[in-house]
């Protein structure tokens, strides 16, 4: 499937997991993902466990936030004493809240580990806007060496383990800490030597040139007299307004002439096909219906919210149905 | 040929092509300083903002408006970062950066999945140290980048986002202050010195040992405890002005400058000194435990870096 239609899939999924604290809607896109995630996973990617990330995150945030918001009409048992933050109710609402932020929070992980599963580092690089190839470079590898630290500290924490450590405080993280640095440190440095074998930064200059810096700097100081215009002279306001406007066209310029010293190629070109439409088409219906259809009032809203009294969440079919839309790239593989 | 480690600089700049100028470093500073001093000039905008709009007879208040505001924020932090990788990355840098702010997302994440106590995070432990080794515009970068990504790890985008940018890469940024001092030890006998010196610790030394380092490590404790103070403070004023409240300590159109400083002073020891007290100790205590050993190993890797097979 194309990279941008990854993109599209997960930041889409993402959005309406962060624009909901309703259960339900949640429970079904987190179990998407992970169908997606298994089915794009290949034996040799392995990846964080969900699961094993679920059962830490829900329990911990449904606990932090009884005990540090008091808030709701069921109340458990009240925590006595002046201690800021703890001291207080701790009710029903505020756990089933923290519970739904830990679940919110399990499904962006989700659609976030399958975006990284399934686009290739080289892939996000060719996203960047061409001027920023350096630090999309440097974003591609962070983003997909993310989910590899977590599995690296796991990797480390066991083999700790077996040696008899045990994190009792701050302290014992160290010896955690250490290999988990040294050993990505190491990787980064192969890294570095595979970029350069292949001819990285071999053909051209990194560096921006005097006229891009030139540029920049008169793009920044138009703006920023465009904008004390503006604010400190009577009647200054569209002057201040086409000098903003020129040096945003500065910029740009300075940014199309770094774009320049950077030329990137491909050897294989990615090509759409009439299933990578579809699934456009798909999954851009679902984000603007259950995003922005309920603002205008022609479809049921996603909102949901255990306080003040906590009540059991709705649920609309159709809602549902457009949600097994992201769903959509099981069809691409088959 | 004799494998030799050389002096070479820890930026490489490849020559710039025909018909095109090698970059400045005093442009650098100059596009650096201006981008800076927009973004401090957006942050600082509540107190001064209002009562200029008044003057200018309405339309200047359009230019206070947090969308105009977040994309004069998002201009700069283009052009800075423009101008920072244009300096600063080679293939190696790439490599490093971007396994450290994965580091720094995961420790993100861990936060986000299990707060510490008020403002503590773990993230700024390795912005700091980053821009102590490898200067201020890798500093820069290792800030901003972070948040970046951690963002997108986490979920935590929104209009925010830039702020959080920029706050973290002067972080990082100001912490270069401390790779630009003279090295403690000088190390005779070697070729490769210089570039890399580090003013706290030295990767020859096991630990700190006379009273220059431990004043210097001290140093790089209050810088870290002060940045736990001014993230917060740099941070809360994206959203004071929409926040209603006391009116003791909210922000109200057509403040005088230093109404406005008092009030917002006000406000931040009511509603946020304790909890960046937090995130100032949580600095500490990290640096203090696992500072020096981390430094060490930036420092080894900012050695092999460097290391070049002579002719």
């Amino acid at each position: 499937m194309p990279t941008l239609l990854w993109f599209l899939w997960s930041f889409g999924l993402m959005a309406i997991a962060l624009s909901t604290r309703n259960p339900l809607y949640l429970v079904l896109l987190l179990l998407v993902a992970c169908i997606v995630r298994e089915a794009v996973r290949t034996p040799s990617q392995r990846g964080i466990s969900i699961l094993r990330f679920a059962l830490i995150a829900i329990p911990l945030s449904a606990i932090f936030n009884a005990i540090s918001v008091h808030f709701g009409d069921t109340v458990l048992f009240v925590v006595p004493g002046d201690l800021p933050v703890f001291s207080g109710p701790v009710t029903l609402e505020a756990l089933a809240y923290g519970a739904i932020n830990g679940l919110m929070l399990t499904t962006v992980l989700a659609a976030f580990s399958t975006l990284s599963l399934a686009v290739a580092p080289r892939e996000w690089m060719r996203l960047a806007p061409r001027a920023y190839q350096s630090v999309g470079l440097t974003m591609s590898i962070a983003m997909g060496f993310a989910p590899q630290v977590m599995a690296r500290l796991r990797e480390v924490r066991d083999a700790q383990a077996i040696r008899g450590h045990r994190v009792r405080g701050l302290r014992d993280w160290l010896p955690l800490w250490m290999p988990l640095l040294t050993g990505s440190l190491e990787q980064s440095m192969q890294m570095s030597e595979a970029m350069v074998a292949r001819g990285y930064g071999a053909t051209h200059s990194q560096a921006t040139s005097a006229r891009a810096q030139g540029l920049l700097l008169a793009g920044l100081a138009l703006g920023l007299l465009g904008w004390v215009m503006q604010l400190l002279v009577v009647n200054g306001w569209w002057l201040g307004t086409g000098l903003l406007v020129a040096g945003g066209v500065l910029l740009f310029a300075a940014m199309r002439l770094s774009a320049g010293n950077a030329p990137h190629t491909a050897y294989r070109q990615q090509r759409w096909q009439a299933r990578d439409v579809v699934i456009a088409l798909m999954l851009t219906a679902t984000c603007t219906g259950v995003l922005i259809a309920p603002a205008l009032g022609i479809a049921p809203s996603l909102t949901y919210t255990p306080y003040p009294a906590l009540t059991a969440p709705s649920f609309d079919v159709w809602i549902g149905v457009a949600l097994l839309a992201f769903l959509a790239p099981l069809l691409r593989r088959g | 040929m004799i494998a030799t480690p050389v002096q070479t600089p820890a930026i490489q700049h490849t020559p710039a092509p025909p018909g095109q100028r090698a970059p400045t470093r005093v442009l650098s500073a100059l596009v650096f300083a201006l981008a800076s001093l927009i973004g401090v000039f957006a942050f600082i905008a509540p107190f001064f903002l209002p009562t200029i709009a008044q003057n200018t007879a309405g339309m200047g208040g359009q230019a206070y408006s947090p969308l105009f505001l977040v994309t004069l924020l998002l201009l700069s932090l283009g052009a800075l970062m423009l101008e920072a990788q244009g300096r600063a990355m080679n293939a190696k840098l790439i490599a490093l950066l971007g396994v450290l702010i994965a580091i720094n997302s995961a420790l993100r994440l861990a936060e986000t999945v299990l707060p510490g106590p008020g403002g503590f995070s773990p993230v700024f432990m390795l912005i700091i140290l980053t821009g102590c080794v490898f200067g201020a515009r890798v500093g820069f970068l290792m800030g901003a980048l972070s948040l970046l990504v951690s963002a997108f790890v986490t979920g935590g985008i929104g209009p925010w986002l830039p702020y959080q940018m920029f706050t973290a890469g002067w972080m990082g940024m100001t912490a270069g202050i401390f790779s630009s001092i003279p090295p403690l030890v000088p190390r005779s006998g070697t070729r490769i010195a210089g570039d890399f010196r580090l003013p706290i610790f030295d990767s020859s030394e096991s630990k700190i040992g006379n009273r220059k380092s431990k004043i210097r490590f001290g140093a790089l404790l209050a810088f870290a405890a002060a940045w736990g103070f001014l993230y917060g403070a740099i941070m809360n004023l994206w959203s004071w002005p929409f926040l209603a409240g006391d009116p003791a300590q909210s922000w109200q159109a057509g403040l005088s400058v230093a109404d406005g400083i008092k009030r917002y002073a006000v406000y931040y020891v009511a509603t946020s000194l304790w909890w960046d007290a937090f995130a100032a100790i949580g600095n500490v205590m990290l640096l203090a435990l696992f500072g020096l050993p981390t430094l060490k190993v930036l420092l080894r890797f900012k050695r092999k870096f460097l290391f070049e097979i002579g002719d």
